[in-house]
């Protein structure tokens, strides 16, 4: 039997025809570097026999080996790609090339220059690389000489070194500029010799032996301007967004029920008590920069706490760990001040930096906590394993303690040493909640009927996907299954 | 008013909407620009650093001024500080001495400073978080109310799966009633079913959160980070 199976094989390889339905075209939903090549499934394939995928400039002319696939791999079925974006037929098998690198290659063939110019680049980026290291080197090695007493003892050596600086410091110029010569002599060789357009054929081969060898197709890449692979969280966030802008405009014409954050309502009980016992208020905007969402987050509910210790003439102290979330935090706090008709009770020493390393940081801040004895802290952003070391020494202290962070890591250790945690969303809810502003209130509502919808569609999807299994239908699990996978 | 309010605002919209539509957007340009808006980040941050150092010089100058508590310890960082700076200059910044350069094995004087005072502080620091846990942990674990003794009762197992002891009592006796009652399987369900389902709802609501600033932001409806509404 297995003899006859061997001997169909080798009867089929024998009268191997050439890979049908092949297509070449511009690989979509990237940046425009690669094509893709698409041909149907053909009944020799085994192991042991290959694809080999082969290009050219043009039509006819010579090839380059482009890449080698085994006959029974690549099928599109194996793409990751949602069933919108294109076919997953598993009859077919698609591979994508890197046409840049590619053409790089190929101008060899059509250019007998071509070896010599990219031995002599090769060259440059070798030398230009091995001077930067020895430049530092011989740098390195001249400060040291120079200290030596008296310097007529190394005059020599010095000499020499300062000769070899000046010699590489006069040829690194030289060098760059030969570079960027032959680079744009061998880019403008290859758009001469390819306008975009490479040629492809299909090989099918059986270790060293061609068995046969399709026709010609042709593509060239271009750029693509929207990648439909994510076109169903670009949906999402369209949706959301309407869901936040409309009930933005509810909000500005009528008032919105806000239910109590126990955690934000004990900020002004805090801030009370800190003007009661005579003691200062501190604030800590978490350890990340301003770029992060969650610390903008923190430096919008900075300024509504500012305005109330404004207003009740608490003392307020702001450590920072980045420069630029400071720089953030004077203007807010000095506006705050001043919103609160209270510009003359602003200092410029209520924000201050301390460092961005994070246990000098925490060690400082500690420092302060058991000096001053603050009556209450407030810890707003992202956190890391400071969080404990600093929440426990305020617990220490007996200071009322509020924290808000979207860190769900160090969520326990917030909820074990304080007295009020926000957790997660109520973070970026808290400067709407306390300043209680109709638009702002609006987008919280937005938020709550955007989470109705997500827990909507969990419950949704998860109804399908059980029913799906349960007869059978795998193909449509996969369908549903795309709609939320990120691509 | 332009220059402070309204012109930082349209920048926050165009940039904000751009880079919005950036992960969606493939083509050379799109990916070019945010890799250089990345290195335009960095180049300010680092300039800002500046502003940092004038901050904590000021800030401990005058703590030492009107010898304030612990105005000892602002003294104690104007000498670290000095010291550091003195070592990084005379080190060319190097903490490593440069290969064929003669110098001493364990590096430059800035590099010996760094790894000889520099590190084991950090580490100190790190390691007084275990006293923190315990004593957190301490507090947390009473088991006042039924939610309490939940939280007690799992943090138990939790306790014991982490030790190899604990994990060799548990397996040689509830775990030989069955083999999903094994220490390794309770927890594995515990942190990938219980723990992370509570997780992912925690996540959905801090990306919902996120989007939501976002917005506020691009839409000029936020605008506490520009020191205030400007009304």
């Amino acid at each position: 039997m297995a003899g006859w199976a061997l001997w169909l094989m080798a009867a089929t390889l024998q009268q191997a025809e050439p890979p049908k339905e092949l297509e070449a075209f511009d690989a979509r939903n990237d940046d425009g570097e690669s094509i893709a090549l698409w041909w149907a499934k053909m009944p020799y394939e085994a192991d042991g026999v290959e694809y080999v995928i082969f290009a050219s400039f043009t039509e006819g002319g010579p090839t380059l080996e482009a890449a080698r696939l085994g006959s029974k791999k690549g099928y599109a079925s194996d793409r990751k790609i949602p069933w919108w974006a294109g076919s997953r037929s598993p009859n077919h098998h698609y591979l994508e090339v890197d046409t840049d690198a590619l053409a790089a290659a190929l101008v060899d063939l059509e250019w007998p220059e071509a070896r010599a110019v990219k031995d002599e680049i090769a060259a440059l980026e070798g030398s230009l690389s091995h001077t930067t290291g020895e430049k530092e080197k011989v740098e390195a090695e001249l400060a040291e000489l120079e200290k030596i007493k008296p310097p007529s003892a190394v005059a020599d050596e010095i000499a020499t070194l300062k000769e070899r600086l000046r010699w590489l410091d006069a040829h690194r110029p030289i060098w760059t500029e030969r570079k960027r010569e032959l680079d744009e002599k061998l880019q403008t060789r290859i758009d001469s010799l390819s306008d975009g357009v490479l040629y492809y054929q299909v090989a099918v081969v059986q270790g060293t032996q061609e068995l046969t060898r399709s026709g010609w197709v042709s593509a060239a890449e271009s750029d693509n301007l929207f990648n439909f692979n994510r076109i169903h969280s670009f949906g999402l966030a369209i949706v959301f967004c309407a869901i936040i802008v409309a009930f933005i405009q509810v909000g500005k014409r009528r008032e919105l029920f806000l239910r109590k954050i126990p955690g934000l309502a004990a900020v002004d009980e805090a801030i009370g008590r800190a003007v009661e016992m005579g003691k200062p208020v501190y604030f800590l905007p978490g350890r990340h920069d301003i770029n992060e969402i969650n610390t903008i987050a923190a430096v919008t509910i900075l300024g509504e706490v500012a305005k109330k210790c404004a207003q009740l003439g608490a003392q307020l102290k702001v450590p920072h760990t980045y420069v630029l979330v400071y720089a953030v935090s004077q203007e807010i706090t000095k506006q705050a001040y001043t919103e609160a008709g209270r510009p003359d009770a602003y200092r410029d020493d209520i924000n201050f930096f301390i460092t961005e390393d994070q246990f000098a940081y925490t060690a400082a801040v500690d420092g302060m906590f058991v000096r001053e004895k603050p009556a209450a802290i407030i810890y707003m952003g992202y956190f890391y394993a400071e969080s404990l070391i600093l929440a426990e020494t305020g617990a220490g202290i007996g200071a009322i303690q509020v924290a808000g962070t979207d860190a769900d890591h160090q969520l326990p250790f917030f909820v074990t040493a304080c007295d009020y945690t926000l957790i997660g969303e109520e973070l970026y809810a808290a400067g709407a909640y306390l300043s209680k502003d109709p638009t702002l209130v609006g987008t919280l509502r937005g938020q709550d009927v955007g989470k109705l919808f997500v827990m909507a569609g969990v419950a949704g999807m998860t109804f399908l996907s059980f029913w799906f299994t349960v007869f059978g239908y795998t193909s449509a699990i996969k369908f549903v299954l795309d709609l939320v996978t990120p691509y | 008013m332009f220059v402070k309010r309204t012109l930082p605002m349209l920048v926050a919209f165009g940039v904000g909407f751009a880079f919005a539509l950036q992960y969606y957007l493939p083509f050379s340009f799109s990916e070019d620009a945010l890799s250089a808006t990345s290195k335009w980040y960095s180049i300010i941050a680092s300039f800002a650093l500046l502003l940092g150092i004038v901050s904590v010089i000021q800030s401990h100058a005058r703590k030492i001024q009107t010898q304030s508590v612990g105005w000892g310890y602002s003294l104690v960082l104007f000498f670290a500080f000095a010291s550091m700076v003195m070592m990084g200059a005379f080190s060319a910044g190097n903490a490593e001495t440069p290969p064929g350069v003669k110098g001493p094995i364990y590096g430059t004087s800035y590099g010996w400073l760094y790894n000889n005072a520099m590190i084991p502080l950090q580490t100190t620091m790190f390691a007084t978080l275990a006293f923190y846990v315990a004593s957190a942990a301490f507090r947390a674990f009473r088991a006042k109310t039924f939610g309490a003794f939940l939280l007690l009762f799992f943090a138990v197992v939790m306790l014991f799966g982490k030790a190899s002891l604990g994990v060799t009592l548990w397996d040689e006796s509830i775990g030989t009633i069955h083999a999903s009652l094994q220490l390794d399987r309770i927890i594995e369900w515990l942190m990938g079913t219980l723990n992370m389902s509570a997780r992912r709802a925690i996540l959905i609501g801090v990306a919902l959160g996120m989007i939501a600033t976002s917005l506020k932001i691009i839409f000029g409806i936020e605008r506490t980070y520009l020191g205030g509404k400007g009304e």
